[in-house]
């Protein structure tokens, strides 16, 4: 196994051996266990609101001021999580105010969703990189996956450009700058990178996936608050 | 997978839920079985697997991504099962050792049994990239939405998942150290 790419052949073929049928009794017992257990219900409503019919909208803003009424007259908090699920949204007051239409984050999610969106296809695009740190790999190798690195890169220099342009609503401006400055260090990450493969400082430039890892991981808890896209 | 029947099982329809079971179940456990490398963790792992997506079903919001979704869980069902049980270690050490000698057998076979130890040494994360890669198929971007991670976090854990069984690979190839670090 002198290369990656051999190496990624014989684990292929490796991996191709072994059960491919889930034995019986398993799946049994699951499906026993299944037959005693309750769906979880889920209360929140849907973010992609605004393409609802305009009178359902009307409705559903009508529930939620009846909802919030009887939560103030009575003193009471929801507390049904269980039930049959409706074919209509159910508005909860604590998620109410994230998704009225118009609202500027819904906005902002979407225009984050697609610049992210654009990157991840980067990656889609210049997924072939077997070989790009390995010193033996041939020139004529060497030009596709460097070019492929390279496409990346820019993508995510792209990406950090467009995020950095981006109007955040206020209450999530700060968390917003937090998550371009990650976007920048990752890009200059990635540009780096490409420096060292040019100088075919191969270890180096493979080491820096590990910051690359690193800068990537500290917006996942940004893009989990907000049901955001995963950016690269 | 028949979106109809995701939709119906989300409605809380437990014969849906059953034939989505009977559709994908061969897959979710061939993923599990090769993310932890022993049977009896694999069916633990999907029975849990199943049993949580049955509950959470109704908070998928796209039953076109309910693929994605179970492959995820099914992942995360390893990791848990693997922590629970403890017995990734114990299993390295347990290995047969008697690995047969270069001289009277085929290269091919000792590099079966050198790939298993040194799939074994990478961690789960890295496994799991390595499998819904190569094994299941999938690009690294879908690899990466399906775990819930960046696409540069995957195609990092997938370079180290590489990296590590060459490592692993190299080293077993060297007949002097090869004897005490098994020991």
């Amino acid at each position: 196994m002198t290369d990656d790419r051999t190496l990624e052949r014989a684990a292929r073929s490796w991996l191709e051996e072994g059960p491919t049928r889930a034995p019986d009794r398993a799946v049994d017992a699951a499906l026993s266990r299944i037959d005693t257990t309750r769906q979880e219900r889920d209360l929140r409503i849907p973010w992609r609101i605004t393409s609802l019919n305009p009178s359902i909208k009307l409705a559903g803003a009508a529930v939620l001021v009846l909802a919030v009424a009887s939560a103030v007259i009575f003193a009471m908090r929801p507390t049904s999580n269980v039930g049959p699920p409706s074919s209509t949204p159910v508005p909860s007051p604590t998620a109410a105010p994230q998704a009225s239409a118009g609202d500027p984050l819904v906005a902002y999610r979407a225009a984050r969703n697609e610049i992210c969106t654009n990157a991840l296809m980067a990656f889609s695009d210049h997924s072939d990189l077997v070989g790009l740190y390995d010193p033996a790999t041939p020139a004529d190798r060497r030009a596709i996956v460097n070019a492929n690195a390279q496409g990346i890169a820019d993508a995510i220099a792209t990406e950090a450009r467009d995020l950095g342009l981006l109007q955040a609503p206020p209450e999530l401006a700060e968390a917003h700058t937090t998550d371009v400055a990650h976007a920048q260090s990752l890009a200059a990450i990635y540009a780096g990178q490409m420096q060292l493969l040019q100088s075919e400082r191969y270890a180096d430039a493979a080491a820096q996936e590990v910051a690359a890892e690193s800068a990537s991981n500290l917006r996942k808890p940004f893009e989990t608050q907000y049901d955001l896209f995963t950016c690269p | 997978v028949d979106r109809d029947l995701v939709e119906q099982a989300r409605q809380g329809d437990r014969e849906a839920f059953a034939v989505l079971v009977h559709q994908v179940s061969d897959q979710l456990y061939a993923v599990a079985y090769r993310i932890l490398r022993d049977t009896g963790l694999a069916e633990d792992a999907l029975q849990n697997a199943l049993v949580l997506a049955w509950r959470r079903l109704p908070k998928l919001r796209d039953p076109e991504r309910f693929d994605a979704w179970i492959h995820r869980i099914v992942v995360h069902a390893c990791y848990d099962e693997s922590q629970r049980s403890r017995a990734m270690t114990t299993t390295i050490r347990v290995l047969p050792l008697d690995v047969p000698s270069r001289e009277d057998d085929t290269a091919a076979v000792v590099d079966r049994d050198e790939l298993e130890r040194a799939f074994r040494r990478l961690s789960l994360e890295q496994r799991a990239v390595f499998v819904l890669h190569h094994y299941v198929g999938l690009p690294l971007v879908e690899v990466a939405e399906t775990l819930g991670i960046p696409a540069g976090t995957a195609r990092s854990r997938l370079h180290y998942a590489i990296a590590g069984l060459r490592d692993a690979l190299t080293r077993a190839a060297e007949p002097a150290t090869r004897e005490g670090r098994l020991a």
